[in-house]
């Protein structure tokens, strides 16, 4: 318990004296509506963002709601997220990190044999962080540009099953959440008043995601019963977001709202297809293949040039070696593994800024409880965005995502003896 | 149920220890930003196009100097009332002696080496308030009879005391007011200058550290007492010949000479109009041969936002610079700088604002330095204004 008590003294002074959620990410956040997050939970991101036609129990699909379908138990998770970045732009480079909550929801089902479900959930849509100095305008002149804010995802999901091995399902997301682009000029010398401009931009609006799962397809190209293969689709509605825009401006006069715009943000459609084959409940194998339409995109009427169609494959698997208590505690454990690779809606200076991303992950029991699944999970990310040519920035990304999860009876119907 | 304890220390250690050590801003990226969304920095410079030069009436009230003196053209006269109690046992005694002492504090064009001060005190019958102006001195007084002349023997310098004697009868007039409740009871005298051009000397004010004071001896029943007058209110007025509206850049103290610098802004408010402006220079060139500051006083000009195109003396409190010297040790063509980035601003943002850049004294009430500037007319000194601002 020495080493334990060492190792929190020492956590603590390292987190007491580093800058918590500090300007933490890369100047292609700017764009758009920030980075777009994919992330569906700890196990979809340690298996390469995929689950669209996973119908797991003991996990919430966030990425598909006929994924629900199969629940027995209700289930509850949160996730922080620890994200490092490596920023390259060719000349100079430097590391930003930050930690954050993720994502919190909470699944259970209603009527098995119907297949059906709810759950709640929040979890990020898109992110804006970014802190960047221009020292180049003029000598003794400094201009930092700085964003933060973002989309969040509360979304209610709905599962039910019509047919033996067909499950459907939607999810209503209510997209809301703001941003914060701020600028500043600063001259070195006394008696010069700093430039601050302020744009402050608020959206929110609703949105569907529709979903089925297929089960059958095992039976259907007769395969043993100890393999088990789905597939699944999902149509993202896209959204229109009613959207503010504020410019404040500070003058040494006052500090003015020098303009308002309200209008709309068009969120496009996408859809999503995705597989997964499933060997004696021990090993799972996904892949998903993810579209937007992000050329339908547009902030206040106006789409910009910089934001075009996007793409995304991914794969991953999971292994359990066991589910009995009685076996050692490493084979209790949950491996997953993954990739992807995402052709992001970004296209600047003509290129198009891709990612490639390798994911992994466990997940460990808490409890030696017959009966308990509550486990830590642990998923980690690590990718490249972009290049240090033609006057891009390459991004290495890592994220750690530590997540708490469990599952109970609450909400489960009686059975009738 | 068995946990396992070690598992949680180690998440939370991974937790707290990995999250945020962040090196931003940072440079790198940052010409992914649109050069359109960058702040560009502009600099330009306007010479004056017109200014004015006027004066006014105005009340100099309790100014934190009691001015007296002349020097051509200013006249300078102090008035000084007592808010006096008089014990009841002063009604019948015999007064021996009554002395005025006051603390200079101020001196502007006194000749080198000083000559003696000399100054009249005059008794002042009509009441008066802090309020009173220049224009309306006339109608109060003082009366024309001379009491006493001050002849100060001695060189004066910043808290030097002068002490001179103080007619009796006067004082036994004031107790007697006292003593009859019927009486309105004003005790005031007028200092006026007696010398011509012997410069202008300032007093402390009530309220000071060495307010001015009127000690009075007197004797009952054969034992000396005491009583001083050190509490009341003083202002001056300084008038000044002639009273004028004229081309040029002049401000002064006491009497009140303002100037109006104007700019035209209209050449380049187009192009940045509601840019910020970080800041704005006024530059005036002095004349120091016309100019004089006298010591014991701020060597600076304010310059205020003009608040009016017809009233001339109205001013923008809010908005306004300081100018001080850029060089002290120049002694021809001295540069005053003024940072006026606010009042410039507000012409930017309200252009039916700009009615000029109204100059004054920094002491404009407590002295009567003065201050001469080129003109916009001069081709090589007339006043420059340089603007530094920014845009998108």
């Amino acid at each position: 318990m020495k080493t334990a008590k060492f190792l929190l003294l020492l956590a603590s002074v390292l987190g007491t004296s580093c800058r918590l959620f500090a300007g933490d990410g890369s100047v292609y956040s700017s764009f758009g509506v920030g980075d777009i997050l994919t992330y569906a939970g700890n196990r979809s991101a340690a298996m390469g963002g995929t689950g669209v036609a996973s119908l797991t129990d003991g996990y919430i699909n966030e990425l598909n709601p006929a994924g629900l379908g199969q629940l027995t138990r209700t289930q509850y998770s949160g996730d922080f997220q620890y994200q490092g970045y490596g920023l390259n732009d060719g000349t100079a480079s430097t590391f930003l990190s930050s930690g954050n909550f993720q994502s919190a929801g909470i699944a259970f089902p209603v009527y098995s044999d119907y297949g059906i479900g709810f759950a709640f959930s929040i979890t990020p849509f898109s992110r804006r962080a970014y802190d960047a100095i221009d020292n180049e305008v003029s000598a003794g002149v400094i201009q930092t540009f700085s964003g933060s804010g973002g989309l969040s995802s509360a979304q209610f999901g709905f599962s039910f099953s019509p047919a033996e091995n067909l499950y459907f399902g939607v999810t209503t997301h209510y997209l809301f959440g703001n941003y914060d682009d701020v600028q500043q000029l600063e001259y070195d010398s006394v008696g010069y008043f700093t430039t601050n401009g302020d744009k402050n931009i608020s959206m929110n609006g609703f949105a569907f995601t529709f979903g089925g799962v297929f089960a059958g397809i095992d039976k259907a190209l007769g395969l043993s019963t100890e393999k088990h293969m789905n597939i699944g689709a999902t149509i993202f509605s896209g959204s229109t977001l009613n959207s503010t825009e504020q410019i404040y401006q500070d003058f040494t006069t006052s500090k003015e709202t020098t303009d308002v715009i309200t209008g709309s943000t068009k969120i496009p459609l996408g859809y999503a297809l995705g597989l997964e084959y499933d060997v004696r409940d021990k090993i799972i194998l996904t892949g998903d293949a993810q579209f937007q339409q992000w050329s339908q995109f547009s902030y206040m009427g106006v789409h910009p040039s910089e934001i075009q169609n996007s793409m995304r494959f991914g794969v991953g698997a999971e292994f359990l070696p066991t589910r009995t208590l009685a076996e050692p505690y490493y084979r209790q454990v949950t491996y997953r593994a993954g990739g992807y690779v995402n052709e992001s809606y970004l296209k600047i200076n003509g290129e198009t800024i891709n990612e490639y991303f390798i994911t992994g992950g466990i997940g460990v029991p808490i409890f030696s409880t017959p009966g308990s699944e509550a486990r830590i999970n642990i998923g980690l990310e690590y990718g490249i965005r972009g290049t240090t040519s033609n006057g891009l920035e390459r991004d290495s990304i890592t994220r750690l995502t530590i997540s708490l999860s469990g599952s109970d009876t609450w909400f489960n119907p009686p059975e009738v003896q | 149920m068995k946990v396992y304890p070690n598992l949680f220390i180690i998440i939370l250690f991974l937790v707290v220890s990995i999250s945020g050590c962040s090196q931003s801003p940072t440079s790198v990226g940052n010409k992914l930003i649109p050069g359109s969304s960058k702040y560009s920095v502009h600099d330009t410079t306007i010479v004056a196009v017109s200014d004015t030069t006027f004066k006014f009436s105005q009340i100099n009230g309790s100014s934190s100097s009691i001015l007296v003196g002349n020097y051509s053209p200013v006249n300078a006269t102090a008035l000084l009332l007592f808010l006096a109690t008089f014990p009841d046992s002063m009604a019948t005694v015999q007064i021996d002696t009554a002395e005025l002492t006051l603390s200079a504090d101020y001196g502007w064009n006194v000749p080198f080496p000083p000559t003696p001060a000399q100054f009249e005190i005059k008794e002042v019958l009509s009441s008066w308030s802090s309020t009173v102006t220049v224009d309306s001195v006339l109608s109060f007084g003082p009366t024309n009879s001379p009491l006493i002349t001050i002849t100060n023997q001695d060189t004066l310098s910043v808290g030097r005391t002068i002490t001179t004697q103080f007619d009796t009868s006067l004082v036994r007039k004031w107790i007697n007011i006292y003593t009859d409740t019927l009486l309105p009871r004003f005790f005031s005298i007028a200092l006026v200058p007696r010398t011509t051009n012997g410069g202008i000397w300032g007093f402390s004010q009530f309220g000071s550290g060495s307010p001015p004071n009127l000690e009075i001896i007197y004797e009952k029943n054969g034992v000396k007492d005491s009583v001083s007058l050190n509490v009341g209110q003083g202002t001056f007025f300084a008038t000044s010949n002639p009273l004028q509206l004229s081309a040029g850049i002049q401000t002064q103290g006491g009497i009140s000479v303002y100037s109006i610098v104007k700019f035209n802004l209209k050449p380049v408010s187009d192009s940045i109009n509601k840019v910020i402006v970080n800041n704005a220079t006024l530059l005036l060139t002095l004349k120091n041969s016309q100019s004089t500051i006298g010591f014991g006083a701020a060597d600076s000009v304010t310059a205020y936002l003009a608040g009016s195109a017809t009233q001339l003396d109205s001013v923008g409190a809010t908005y306004f610079g300081y100018g001080y010297r850029k060089d002290t040790t120049q002694k021809t063509n001295s540069v005053y700088t003024f940072n006026i980035t606010s009042l410039i601003q507000q012409w930017i943002n309200t252009p039916s604002t700009n009615f000029g850049a109204e100059l004054r004294e920094v002491d404009a009430t407590s002295t009567v330095n003065k201050h001469v500037f080129y003109s916009s007319k001069d081709s090589t000194y007339a006043p420059k204004l340089t603007i530094t601002y920014t845009r998108k």
